[in-house]
């Protein structure tokens, strides 16, 4: 089970590492863009395309599970201080759940579109050039995927008292 | 029927969130079992099929995670710290100058900075802690830089006013510039609510004033100067027309790896703490903000929002009971809503309602992004609040911060009043500009 864990944990931080390199090179592709037309009258084709179904889908979907394993999501905790101990374990596990299913849920469904997209081979046409648009539809899939993984992972721990409630909510 | 389920769905969104459910599942579940049942599990299932790649994959919002950048970059290499100890030694001498001198560093921020929670979060970080040691309330130093970190919208760069002034169709110069006059105004305001919290009740913020041998004037100038130079990039980069305010972004981002380079502070760990935050707050805020679109969806589907605008609209009023009711209408929707979703479902509304009231769409745009503002910091959905709990977790639960932030909430009502009483004062930049 430790094993299972350090497995999980490694593609969750390879997946946040890449959606750091989206940051990395849509900053470095912007920049040069405002760069060139500045300068030489000569922006990069197609940036905004690039921008918004390229790099901006890598930063919001490949780092999901990882903010999950941190327990980096944003809850309201008023009534975290008033809640016994045995009734916050009980709520986590429900949160879990909850998360898991709607995490599930997604995941299956934008996998839906993501070979819908893959078998026309959807893409945008911007001053002749042609920008295929499918390969991203992959990653809300694989982002809530791991991401169900992740908080399933959770609901199993809190439920077989692996993890106590102070854990959760200190770490 | 769907007016009720409409109310319901806000009852249940409630109720979700006082059972610790996370903001964007909250949202996600509400408006997916609300959606079944109005028009049936097939098009619900469908709004949660389309809505994350669409919300996301948008050139606009590419500015939040670059601004974040450019602020966390900023941040770890040290070059807003500057800010915060140039104010302070110009406050030096005045009673609860921490406090003033962390709001006066976040209007400075706010000029390379479009977000408030960018601002929020740099700020967070180097002031919280100074003034936890300095005696001041942790609830109150936390709650002042929650509602400093708006300033970081209000003055440009700005995205909200950006979206505003793509939709009203206005100048989005003009609106910036009025955007300096409110920032200023809040500042100001905030400045108060701290000097009146050191007289009334020096046990939250402490009388002391800050030790003068703490910095001098001339280490001041010198750690201030790498902050000025990114703040004229942008300002100069924005008002010149060089750039968008998205290119900005990227061009601030950058600006700040350079100038840290430059300057010997871009080691390795700030590098890579600068990375991996951006990517942690981009990431948890883009699902909100996907579970906010989807919420949006929905209300429009129960017809809540329409109820609303038809019945203001219906009714005889003058400008102020109109004014009255949009301060409300967004008082109640900041609560719930983020920012772009609560502008993008009342502008179709209100923009028509105030061009036949003759009310400037400038004036207005930079009001409504203070009322958007001042729902970043209302509970129970306070983004700014949620910021300042993610970088302050060691300091205040996120009641405490709501609450600590409960004084200021009054300055922005007093800023807003003043505003809607003497429109020119936000109007004079954008009026000499013509």
């Amino acid at each position: 089970m430790q094993r299972l864990s350090e497995i999980m944990e490694r593609i969750v931080r390879l997946l946040a590492l890449l959606g750091a390199v989206g940051v990395i090179a849509m900053m470095l592709h912007v920049a040069l863009d405002v760069t060139m037309r500045g300068l030489f009258g000569a922006p990069i084709p197609a940036t905004v395309e690039i921008v918004s179904h390229y790099y901006m889908v890598f930063i919001a979907f490949l780092p999901l599970a990882w903010v999950e394993r941190r327990n980096g999501m944003v809850s309201v905790e008023v009534l975290e201080g008033f809640l016994p101990k045995p009734l916050l374990r009980v709520s986590d596990l429900l949160v879990a759940v909850l998360v898991t299913a709607i995490y599930a849920t997604i995941a299956i469904i934008t996998w839906k579109t993501a070979m819908t997209n893959f078998n026309s081979g959807s893409f945008v046409i911007v001053l002749n050039y042609r920008i295929p648009t499918w390969p991203t539809y992959f990653l809300p899939p694989a982002g809530f995927g791991l991401a169900a993984f992740v908080t399933a992972w959770r609901a199993f721990e809190t439920l077989i008292g692996a993890v106590r409630p102070e854990q959760v909510h200190e770490s | 029927m769907s007016l009720e389920v409409g109310f319901y769905g806000v009852a249940a969104l409630l109720l979700l969130l006082l059972l610790r459910v996370p903001v964007a599942i909250a949202l996600m579940t509400v408006s997916f079992g609300g959606i079944a049942m109005l028009l049936g599990v097939t098009p619900a299932l469908g709004i949660l099929q389309n809505t994350p790649y669409s919300f996301v994959s948008s050139w606009t919002l590419s500015a939040v995670p670059m601004f974040l950048l450019m602020g966390f970059v900023a941040f770890h290499a040290g070059l807003t710290g500057g800010l915060f100890e140039a104010a302070k030694v110009l406050l030096k001498r005045i009673p609860g100058g921490l406090a003033i001198s962390s709001i006066f560093a976040c209007s400075g921020f706010a000029a390379v900075s479009g977000s408030s929670l960018a601002c929020a979060a740099a700020m967070g970080r180097i002031a919280i802690p100074e003034m936890v040691k300095a005696g001041y309330r942790p609830s109150f130093a936390c709650g002042s830089i929650a509602a400093g970190g708006t300033i970081g919208a209000l003055i440009p760069p700005s995205i909200l006013m950006i979206v505003y002034g793509v939709f009203a169709e206005t100048s989005i110069t003009q609106v910036f510039m009025g955007g300096i006059a409110i920032g200023v105004l809040t500042a100001i305001g905030y400045s108060i609510v701290v000097l009146l919290t050191c007289w009334l009740r020096p046990d939250i913020a402490p009388r002391a004033t800050i030790g003068s041998e703490e910095t001098s004037l001339r280490e001041a100038i010198v750690g201030v100067w790498p902050a000025l130079v990114l703040i004229l990039l942008v300002f100069g980069g924005l008002f010149s027309g060089v750039f968008t305010a998205t290119e900005g972004g990227a061009v601030g981002a950058l600006g700040a790896i350079v100038i840290s380079a430059v300057t010997g502070r871009l080691t390795r760990k700030v590098a890579y703490d600068s990375l991996l935050e951006t990517l942690i707050t981009a990431a948890s805020l883009f699902i909100i903000g996907i579970g906010a679109a989807m919420f949006t969806r929905f209300l429009g589907i129960t017809g809540l929002s329409n109820f609303i605008a038809s019945t203001v609209s219906g009714s005889e009023i003058g400008y102020f009971q109109l004014m009255l009711i949009i301060v409300v209408i967004y008082f109640i929707l900041g609560m719930f809503m983020e920012p772009f979703g609560a502008l993008l479902i009342t502008l179709p509304v209100f923009l028509p309602l105030l061009e036949a009231a003759d009310v400037s769409l400038i004036w207005f745009g930079v009001l409504v992004v203070k009322l958007l503002e001042i729902g970043m910091i209302t509970p129970p959905v306070g983004l700014n609040v949620f910021v300042i709990r993610n970088v302050a977790s060691d300091h205040a639960s996120v009641t405490q911060i709501f609450r600590g932030v409960t004084t200021f909430l009054l300055a922005d009502f007093v800023v807003v009043a003043i505003v809607i009483i003497f429109p020119q004062i936000v109007m004079l930049l954008p009026n000499a500009l013509k």
